[in-house]
Order: C-alpha cells, then sequence, then structure tokens
C-alpha cells in the first residue's frame, strides 16, 4: 500500500521538507500513469496521509526541529493496559528488516498485523506483563514506552483561554480572503462576509486564500487570537456549555462529531489506545479500546463534560 | 503692391510656415516622448496582505512555437521611427537581457489558485496593442524571422505574448528526445530564423486592424522534421524527472488523471526552475491564480476549468517576484500527446512533445481530426485505439480521447510544419525506471527497486547488459539478471550508452528530539516522552495518592509532581532511580484507614552510602528518606501489598533509616 512504502520512504530519509513530503506522496501513487489511490479535491492525499501518520505516532510535521516539513519519530512500542495484560503498538520509523526482528524476538508473544485503508500497517504485540515488552523492545533496538496514552495526556495542557500575556492576534486583512465562522449549535461552519466579523464576539473564526491553509482564530470578547483551530473549538464549545463527547463503557469507545477533531497530540493518544485509526461513520468519529481513565482525562483536558 | 507689402506677406508666410513646423516638431517630440516612456502595468489591485512579492528574475519561456502576429492584427502606418524604440511591457524595471534572435516561444501556461475561465480580455492589462505590434514587426524585421506558419490557428493574434517574447526568448538550443518533447527542436526555431522577408513581414504587420490587438494566448507552432537529435546529458537528467538547467524556459504540461469511469481531472501543471519561489502569484486571462511549488521541477497542477476552449485557444498568464517576472502561456491546439507522468514524478499522463515507441500514451485531440489521428496512430503500428467523446465523464466538449495508444513502428516526420508530426514515434531508445521507493535520483531503498524498461525502436539486435551480464526480458517487458536489485550500484550499457542506478539499504538510527515541548520537564517525540538530560530515568505509573517515591538507597527519595488542573487516579513520573515505596505526601498526616505504602519493587535497602558527603542538597535527601520511612512506620500505614514478604522487608527498611538516622545525629 502507498502507505506503508510512504513510511518506508519516511524512514530511509528521516527528515524532510513538506514539499518533499509532497513529491514523495505523488510518486507513489502514481504507478503506469494510474493512481493508486484516487485523491479526493476538496482533501488531497497528501493532507490524509499527513494527518494519519501524526495520529499513528509515526511522525512529526511542523514540530519542533521540523518547523518547515517533517521528521520520522524513532521506532517506540507503545504500550496500553488490556485485559488479561499489556499490549503495545510499533510506531515510528520501521524498515524490514526491524520488523522482522521484531516478529523473530516476540517468541511466544503474540504479536499481529492489522491493515486498514490509508495508513500503514498496525502491528501490535501482546504480553502478559510489561517486563516482556521491556525485554522486547531492548532485543530489537526500539524503544519502550509504558502507558503511552495515560503519559502523553499527562504533558498535554488543558484548553484554555489564552493568558494575559499572550499577544492579541490581526485578523488578516484584504478582499481576497475567504472567511467561515463555526456555529457550535449546529456544530458546522459557515461562509460568513468581513463585516458580520464584528457582531461575533465569542467565536472561532478561519480565514483562507487560495488554496493555502485554514489559519483560525478564537474571537473572545471582541479580541481575537490566532490558535489551532481544535483548542479553539473546545473553548467555544465550553462556553456554549455543549458537550459532544460520548463514551460508552462496555465497548470502551469515546465518540464525538468528526467536525469537532481533537488536537493532534490529544487524538494521538486515544488512538494509541488501540493502534488503530477511528472509525467514521455518520459524521462521527469514534476511538476503540479507550480505558475509562485515559476518557476521563482526555475530557477533561478538552474542558467537557462525558456523556 | 509696395515692395514693403510684399515684404510683409513674405514674412507673414514665412512666420506661418516656421511655426507650423515648430508645431510639427513638437507635436513629434510629445509623440516621442510619449512613445518612449515606460508603460506602467499596475497589476490588479490587491489588498491581501498575505501576497508578498519577492525580486522577480525575468524568465520566460515555453515549450510551444509562438507564431507571429499574422498580417491583420497592425494597423497601417503605426511603423514610425518613434514607434520602432523598444518598450518595456511592464512598469517595473526588468533585468530581462534583450535576446539577440527572437525564437519562437513555446506556450503553454499554468496557474493555480483561482482559476476562472472565460475572463473578459477588457479586464487584463494590456500594453498598447499598437505599439507593441510595431516593436515586435521592427524587431522581426531585424532579425529575419520565420515566416507565419500556416498552421496557425486564426483565433489569436499575438500582441503582448510577442512583446514578452522579445525580451524572454533565449537561445538556448534544445533537441527532441523523449523528456524535451514537451517542447520542439530547437533546430525547427533555427529554421525560422533563416526564413521570411522582413519587409513582407512588416507589411502583413502593417495590414493588421487594431481591432485584433487584444492579450491573447499565442497560438502553439508544430514540430517539423528535425535535424540529427543527439543526447545530451540535459535530456537524460531530464529523463529522470529533473527540469533541464536552463532558467529560461518554463514547460508547461497537461495532466490526465482517470478515474470513476472517465476523466477525473484535466489539469496543467507548470515548470519551475531553480531559483523560482515555492509560491508565485500569477494574473492573465483567467484571472489571479497562486501556484504553490509541488517539487523542484513543477508547481502543483491546477485544475482546468473550460478545458475545451483553453487547451485549443491557449491561456497567457503572467507573474512576478518583485524584480523577476515570468510568463506562461498555452499556445492552443487540436492535438495533445500524453505519457506516463511516472518519469515526472506526477500520477496520470503528462504531455508530451511526440509519441515514443513501446510507451503507452492517450492522444486528446478536437473531433474534427478523429480521422487525420486514427490514420497517422495505424501508420505507427499502434493497434485499435479505445476512443472516447464528450460523452464520457471529463472529456472537453469537442474534443475526442485516444487511450490504448502505444505505437510500435517508427515514422520520419514531414519536413513541413505539421500538427501530426507530434504522431510519428521518436526511434530514440531511452531507459526508464518505474516504482520502486526512490530515494534520490537513481537511488531506490533495497527490497523496493526499480522496474527498468526502455523504450523507443528496440528491435535490430538491441542488447542491454546490466552489470556486465546480458539482461533478460521480462513478460512486462523490463529487463533484469540475477542480482539487479542487490545493494550497490548497478550499470545497464545499451546501445551506445550507459547509465546507473544505486540500491541502497535503510540506515536504522533514528534519534530522538523533543517534538512537542510544554515548558520545562519531559517532551513528547512520536509515541514516547522524553527527556533530555543524560540521566537515565524509569517511567512509572504510580497513583495520585502516593506521589512520594523511595528508593533502595538513602536519598533516593523523589516527590512526583501531579497536575492540579486535571483529576486522575494515576499519574505519570520519570523517576531517576528505580523506585521501591511509593508513600502519601506527608506519611505524618495521612489517613491511617485509608493511606497505604504501595511496594513497587522488592530490593533490599543499600546502606554502603558515604555519609556527609557534604552536600547540601545530598544531605537534605538523605534525611528526607529517613524522614518519610520514620514518619510512615509511626504512623502505622498500611502496607500494599499486605503480605509477609513485604511487611519484613518493611521492616529492614525500617532498620536501616533507624540506624542511619543514629548516625547522622
Amino acid at each position: 500500500m502507498i502507505a506503508d512504502d510512504l513510511l518506508l520512504w519516511l524512514s530511509a530519509t528521516r527528515q524532510g521538507s513538506w514539499r518533499q513530503f509532497r513529491q514523495a506522496v505523488e510518486e507513489l501513487n502514481s504507478t503506469n500513469g494510474e493512481e493508486r489511490i484516487e485523491q479526493d479535491r476538496e482533501f488531497p492525499l497528501h493532507q490524509q496521509l499527513r494527518l494519519d501518520l501524526g495520529r499513528l505516532a509515526h511522525v512529526e510535521f511542523f514540530a519542533l526541529e521540523c518547523q518547515d516539513g517533517w521528521r520520522v519519530a524513532p521506532p517506540t512500542l507503545a504500550g496500553h493496559s488490556i485485559s488479561g495484560g499489556l499490549r503495545a503498538v510499533l510506531c515510528g520509523a520501521r524498515s524490514a528488516e526491524l520488523c522482522d526482528r521484531l516478529a523473530s524476538a516476540a517468541g511466544k508473544l503474540e504479536i499481529e498485523t492489522l491493515s486498514f485503508p490509508g495508513v500503514p500497517q498496525v502491528i501490535r504485540v501482546s504480553a502478559p506483563q510489561a517486563s516482556a515488552l521491556a525485554e522486547l523492545s531492548m532485543h530489537t533496538s526500539v524503544h519502550w514506552q509504558e502507558d503511552a496514552p495515560l503519559a502523553l495526556l499527562l504533558q498535554l495542557p488543558r484548553c484554555d483561554l489564552p493568558s494575559r500575556q499572550q499577544n492579541r492576534s490581526e485578523l488578516p486583512r484584504g478582499r481576497d480572503w475567504t472567511i467561515r465562522a463555526f456555529e457550535p449549535t449546529r456544530l458546522v461552519w459557515r461562509s460568513i462576509e468581513r463585516h458580520e466579523i464584528e457582531a461575533i464576539r465569542f467565536g472561532v473564526l478561519q480565514f483562507r486564500i487560495y488554496f493555502q491553509r485554514w489559519r483560525s482564530f478564537l474571537r473572545w470578547d471582541g479580541l481575537n487570537y490566532e490558535m489551532p483551530s481544535a483548542v479553539a473549538l473546545y473553548l467555544l464549545l465550553r462556553r456554549k456549555r455543549r458537550g459532544i463527547l460520548q463514551y460508552t463503557r462496555g465497548s470502551a469507545a469515546l465518540s464525538l462529531p468528526a467536525v469537532c477533531r481533537p488536537p493532534l497530540l490529544l487524538e494521538r493518544a486515544l488512538v494509541l489506545c488501540s493502534g488503530m485509526p477511528p472509525a467514521y461513520t455518520n459524521g462521527q468519529l469514534t476511538y476503540a479500546e479507550v480505558p475509562p481513565e485515559v476518557a476521563q482525562l482526555a475530557a477533561q483536558l478538552l474542558r467537557q463534560p462525558l456523556a | 503692391m509696395s515692395y514693403a507689402a510684399e515684404l510683409a506677406i513674405v514674412l507673414i508666410a514665412f512666420t506661418g510656415v516656421a511655426a507650423w513646423v515648430w508645431s510639427r516638431r513638437r507635436r513629434d517630440k510629445n509623440r516621442s516622448s510619449a512613445s518612449s516612456s515606460p508603460r506602467v502595468t499596475t497589476e490588479a489591485d490587491k489588498e491581501t496582505s498575505a501576497a508578498a512579492c519577492k525580486p522577480v528574475v525575468s524568465t520566460v519561456q515555453t515549450d510551444e512555437f509562438m507564431a507571429p502576429a499574422p498580417a491583420s492584427a497592425i494597423a497601417e502606418g503605426v511603423l514610425s521611427p518613434e514607434s520602432s524604440r523598444l518598450l518595456p511591457l511592464y512598469s517595473t524595471a526588468t533585468t530581462l537581457p534583450l535576446e539577440p534572435t527572437p525564437e519562437p516561444l513555446h506556450l503553454d501556461a499554468q496557474f493555480a489558485g483561482k482559476l476562472s475561465a472565460g475572463r473578459p480580455d477588457s479586464e487584463l492589462e494590456s500594453p498598447d496593442p499598437i505599439r507593441v505590434a510595431t516593436e515586435s514587426a521592427e524587431k522581426r524585421a531585424a532579425s529575419n524571422p520565420a515566416p507565419l506558419s500556416k498552421t496557425v490557428t486564426p483565433s489569436t493574434p499575438l500582441t503582448a505574448p510577442q512583446k514578452e517574447n522579445r525580451s524572454t526568448v533565449t537561445s538556448q538550443r534544445r533537441t527532441a528526445t523523449s523528456t524535451t518533447q514537451l517542447e520542439p527542436t530547437t533546430n525547427t526555431s533555427m529554421e525560422q530564423k533563416k526564413e521570411g522577408d522582413p519587409s513582407a513581414e512588416a507589411s502583413r504587420y502593417a495590414e493588421a486592424s487594431e481591432a485584433d490587438l487584444t492579450l491573447r494566448a499565442p497560438t502553439y507552432r508544430p514540430l517539423t522534421a528535425p535535424a540529427a537529435t543527439t543526447h545530451s546529458r540535459s535530456h537524460r537528467v531530464a529523463q529522470d524527472g529533473l527540469a533541464p538547467t536552463s532558467n529560461s524556459e518554463l514547460r508547461v504540461r497537461v495532466q490526465i488523471v482517470f478515474g470513476g469511469g472517465g476523466v477525473r481531472r484535466l489539469a496543467l501543471v507548470p515548470d519551475r526552475r531553480s531559483g523560482m519561489p515555492p509560491e508565485v502569484e500569477v494574473d492573465g486571462t483567467q484571472g489571479e491564480l497562486c501556484l504553490t511549488e509541488l517539487s523542484d521541477d513543477c508547481y502543483v497542477p491546477i485544475p482546468l476549468d473550460d478545458a475545451a476552449n483553453a487547451l485549443l485557444q491557449g491561456v497567457d498568464w503572467r507573474g512576478h517576484d518583485g524584480a523577476r517576472k515570468w510568463r506562461w502561456v498555452l499556445g492552443g491546439r487540436e492535438l495533445y500527446v500524453l505519457g506516463p507522468g511516472d518519469e515526472f514524478g506526477l500520477h496520470g499522463y503528462i504531455s508530451t512533445a511526440r509519441l515514443r515507441l513501446n510507451a503507452h500514451h492517450i492522444i486528446l485531440a478536437t473531433m474534427h481530426r478523429k480521422d487525420e489521428v486514427l490514420s497517422a496512430l495505424e501508420a505507427a503500428g499502434c493497434g485499435a485505439a479505445d476512443v472516447s467523446d464528450d460523452t464520457t465523464l471529463g472529456v472537453p466538449m469537442g474534443w475526442l480521447l485516444f487511450r490504448d495508444v502505444v505505437p510500435t513502428r517508427p515514422i520520419a516526420m514531414r519536413s513541413e510544419r505539421d500538427l501530426l508530426n507530434a504522431l510519428c514515434p521518436t526511434p530514440e531508445i531511452e531507459p526508464h525506471f518505474i516504482g520502486g521507493i526512490r530515494l534520490e535520483r537513481r537511488i531506490w531503498l533495497a527490497g523496493h527497486p526499480p522496474r527498468i524498461r526502455f523504450t523507443g525502436e528496440l528491435e535490430n539486435g538491441f542488447e542491454v547488459k546490466i552489470d556486465n551480464q546480458p539482461a533478460q526480458r521480462g513478460s512486462d517487458g523490463t529487463f533484469e539478471i540475477p542480482g539487479w536489485d542487490s545493494a550497490g550500484e548497478h550499470r545497464i550499457w545499451f546501445g551506445n550508452r550507459a547509465e546507473t542506478y544505486c540500491i541502497r539499504r535503510m540506515n536504522e538510527v533514528w534519534q530522538r528530539w523533543r517534538a512537542h515541548n510544554f515548558g520545562g520537564g519531559p517532551a513528547v517525540c512520536g509515541a514516547s516522552i522524553y527527556h533530555a538530560e543524560s540521566i537515565r530515568r524509569a517511567q512509572i505509573r504510580i497513583p495520585c495518592s502516593n506521589p512520594l517515591l523511595l528508593g533502595a538507597r538513602p536519598g533516593e527519595v523523589f516527590s512526583c509532581p501531579f497536575r492540579r488542573d486535571v483529576r486522575c487516579e494515576n499519574t505519570y513520573a520519570s523517576v531517576p532511580f528505580v523506585p521501591v515505596w511509593a508513600l502519601p505526601v506527608d506519611p505524618a498526616h495521612a489517613d491511617r484507614q485509608s493511606a497505604r505504602i504501595m511496594l513497587y519493587q522488592s530490593s533490599e535497602p543499600h546502606l554502603d552510602i558515604p555519609m556527609y558527603t557534604g552536600s547540601r542538597a545530598t544531605n537534605r535527601r538523605l534525611r528526607s528518606w529517613i524522614a518519610a520511612i520514620h514518619d510512615a512506620g509511626c504512623k502505622g500505614l498500611q502496607l500494599e501489598p499486605g503480605n509477609i514478604q513485604t511487611k519484613a522487608l518493611w521492616r529492614r527498611y525500617r532498620l536501616a533509616a533507624k540506624h542511619l538516622r543514629r548516625s547522622i545525629r
């Protein structure tokens, strides 16, 4: 699959620019003039792959020391609790030799490979105790992270309002910008005109020009702050007292509307609970095998009640 | 009449004549100064703060030939000495060198962004067409340009584009190879220079009507039979999908992507050269657009609206980056040849100048060319092509799509310019590296090598050797030998040429770094929490009720920070030692009923430590360790697990703490 080939390419190249990434996606998606994966015009393949690779903790995009592009994360066995023991997901860089070493060193441990469309193969190892997984990681020269979802969530800040020290942002000027505002009641984005901005006292605005990425602004009490879209959305939802998280204890599934996708690292923690990308059904995203503790912590970070 | 009267009359007449001459001269002078003043071509009124202009280096050259303006394009009488002065098209100073010989431009255009087809020409910024035309005529007259091509389509008289040609055309030679077939050969351009009567050219231009002088894209100039082509290194380099080194050539290719039972997308791919910015705002016949880089060689493909008209009539866009200016022009034509875009690092099919033997192509042609195309394809040994008309999804109105075109027979090109020369397959043999995971130019990842295929005339004892071993041709037409995909460098010999490729193993060295740092403490990198210090830390999960960790050595005490903004039962800590016990934060005042002493690892206490190291911090930690065990013991907190071994171990720790406490008094 193209996602597997892409991860191999990223692992071999280690670090690069955004342009290199796009070009690699373009090359790998072409064979004999045909597309291996049909692209959605509204949501290009390279963007899909970028988000999926980030959620699955394989690659860091636009992070520290790779602000203009990407850098592959080192191979890591990310552990999480399951009934009867622990399970670890192989994240980060990989090679064919590494996978072979992992398979041979696993021995009696249960190792499974899952395939999902559009993402690299998910490799999971199960063991009754953490020490077995730690030993496996040592034999295969792979990092070991116990309780990865919890450890990750505990490092993340809450979705809070900007501090008083944070500088306010200026909204982009010019008539070529496309502007839209988020409606927390209907959970949709709607296009607005520039003159309508002044009437919005609390809201989330997005600006885009040509085919660039959207720039998100939190409008709070008439002041504007540029921040990640997900954080701004959840601040607005909290103000409007709109709860959108749903948790099913029986199936350990956490659901939320796809339009309100959580911040990347928080979503990464939810994905690492199972190693599988979220399921998308009828506008809802569902994260599987999320322990209650992790769901509670994620809800607190998002300032959301957990239904 | 008296002598005085006659003299007066003569003087008056003389004065009148002098005045007339003076006024005439003054008028001519004003006209001259007006013509010499640089024309200000104002940019579209852009208010966006995001539109940052960078210094621009003038370029502009495209692939297709641009026919000179037809005779009707220029009004009679505009050829005046003053108008012969060369005027820049834009107001800003350009660093463009004046080209000595105006080669026909290869005109293709590409735009990204707001592609709005059918924008009226009146919205465009167009220079004075008369002046432009006269300048072009004068220049052409001076340089013996080629005569007008008979195949020039009647729709596009050339004005501003020609003006631009004067300043941007280079004299770079390009030979017609499989990759440079994106543009016709310079031999044809040289032929153009030899022909033509300047005076006839000028007179033809003079006949044009002023009404026809609008900004329109130049027309495509068909191929003609080239001279003996040579394979230069630049073409072999271009074969790999890399652009020629010249910064003055900008090719624009047509891209077709299939899907959903038809043409899913028809787009234009603009060339990019080294030094060009990653984003360029352009303006032209279809409004304002923005090109965004995709690779070293090209910008992001732009979906083409109103493809039927755009392909036939062409487009004309211009961009600049401060002082540098570029131009992309699509010369309208009725026939396009496209090949697999793999070699260009693009998916779909990409336009090329000619068919290549034994390679898959698709043809896009207007309907009334159907019979000609089919005849030409049959002559080239293409077999039955799959023909789709505009009822097929995505096929432009009035056009036909020919698929599964695989020419097997070389056809000599016609000596005259003929659109159908593009359907004469070139016999030159070229290697193609298809598929695999390419790391760099000609370097592929071990385990994912490319397939090696050749196009061109492969008959007559065509041999391929890889690493000096005869290569066998597989069922898929690719060549290989045992070990052709092994790690290392490999050499391919074919005909009188040799190429190399390399297979490289993956270097499994990946470093962690602080990818996401939220202030102080550990950072996030992928799926792991990462401390930058060299101290090796143990990451453990502990309950928030027992944040005080004690190690086996006296002084190993760590108070886990836990968050107060969120409630959670457990926290995660990176501890610089292996913890043995986890105690409540204040054992002396803990609730005896609920608080517990938790055992993490059964390790005996180490008492072989030097006392009084002199470090205040060390002594403080030592006292804390002792005090925590003493307080928890005095409080009588329950142990967890509460078995005999745990109790015995706890007792030994209490004894050790008691002994140390006495020692330091």
